[in-house]
């Protein structure tokens, strides 16, 4: 009470300006985060034409090459059995039923890099070292409906909506004045797109889990791939690629595990 | 009160200032440095994060409190409906940008009354 009593009058005055801007941003920027733009994000991405989901397949077809990837030594016969596994995996419908998704695997090769990813209208392509990575099948089916995973929750056109939106909005609440506000543009994006990135990764985990619980009764084969990652990941830096964005392995393992659970239901 | 008579006001307080000895009228400089204030600076205060940073910078620490309430309220509870007290706080407040002149003329001429008032009262030399 006495620092209060010796402050002036237009000490208190900017001391209550002060405080009240930081509460208020602070809570405006959690609720940003964590309500405004998951809502938002979702409703637009689900707005969006289904041309434009198709575009971006296509795309992102077109430019794997340009990542280096060669076509696949898989033998036909692999590949046609591999393709049999995806499309008895397919679900009937998305999270999003006015979305229809056409789901297609590919194969490609890629400086032995053992990876899979999704792309937003159903394309899902596997590396030949992905699949020599894994055991069986039971861990191919997991690192596809991870994939899976990912497209029926929309990730793909979702996470390229919140990037928009808060580049967007610091724009607009900075303005076109520096090179910081430019920084701070930037930095924001990649920050929270990597969170949201964590997020879908986490959510994708689940969604495979689930699958695996009701296909063999355990979520076994998920957590295998996971640590069969790691390994690759902690024996050369390079194989980091398909996990920078991601949890760090072990705690997906140990949320799989602790969650397990609340996957057979 | 319009601007212009808010500017006779001034012009009355400015004849008053005008006629006091140097001594009071040093003190009364003094005073008004310090307590007039900026109509941009409310302004830009009021169109801030529109919370109602505006009613701290006149001292109205009350309504300031009121309106931060209200906001962190509305913000917490935002998908519960909070954003609809975000909307009639903003409604409320943003009004007053466009009267930002005005009211801090107002203001301004209070604070010259209220130090030719101390002047007089106290008998300052």
């Amino acid at each position: 009470m006495s620092l209060l009593q010796n402050l002036t009058d237009q000490q208190k005055q900017w001391s209550a300006i002060i405080i009240s801007t930081v509460l208020v941003l602070t809570l405006a920027t959690y609720k940003f985060i964590y309500t405004v733009l998951p809502y938002s994000s979702e409703a637009i991405a689900q707005s969006l034409p289904q041309s434009i989901y198709e575009a971006l397949d296509e795309s992102g077809i077109e430019s794997l090459s340009d990542h280096q990837m060669l076509d696949t030594q898989l033998t036909a016969e692999q590949q046609a059995h591999y393709s049999q596994l995806f499309q008895a995996l397919v679900p009937e419908q998305s999270e999003h039923a006015e979305l229809t998704k056409t789901y297609q695997l590919l194969f490609r090769s890629w400086e032995e890099k053992p990876n899979a990813f999704a792309l937003a209208n159903g394309t899902i392509v596997i590396t030949d070292e992905m699949i020599s990575l894994l055991n069986d099948d039971k861990q191919v089916q997991a690192v596809l409906l991870h994939e899976i995973g990912h497209v029926h929750h929309n990730h793909v056109v979702e996470s390229m909506v919140k990037v928009s939106i808060v580049s967007v909005t610091l724009s607009i609440l900075l303005g076109d004045i520096s090179a910081v506000a430019d920084i701070l543009v930037s930095g924001a994006s990649i920050g929270i797109g990597a969170k949201f990135s964590r997020d879908a990764e986490t959510q994708a985990d689940e969604y495979a889990a689930a699958r695996l619980v009701a296909l063999h009764g355990d979520n076994q084969a998920m957590v295998e791939v996971l640590q069969k990652l790691k390994t690759v990941s902690d024996e050369n830096a390079n194989y980091t690629s398909w996990l920078s964005s991601h949890p760090a392995l072990d705690e997906r393992v140990t949320h799989l595990n602790n969650h397990v659970h609340e996957f057979s239901h | 009160m319009d601007m212009q008579a808010l500017q006779a006001e001034e012009e009355q307080l400015r004849q008053e200032i005008a006629k006091l000895p140097d001594e009071q009228k040093q003190y009364y400089y003094q005073q008004e440095k310090l307590k007039v204030k900026d109509p941009d600076t409310y302004a830009v205060l009021n169109w801030f994060v529109v919370v109602g940073l505006h009613h701290f910078y006149l001292g109205k620490f009350g309504r300031g409190a009121i309106n931060i309430v209200l906001i962190l309220l509305g913000l917490a509870f935002l998908e519960l409906g909070g954003w609809i007290v975000l909307i009639l706080v903003f409604l409320l407040e943003l009004p007053q940008l466009f009267f930002s002149q005005r009211i801090v003329y107002r203001y301004n001429n209070q604070v010259m009354a209220s130090i030719l008032d101390e002047i007089h009262n106290k008998g300052i030399s």
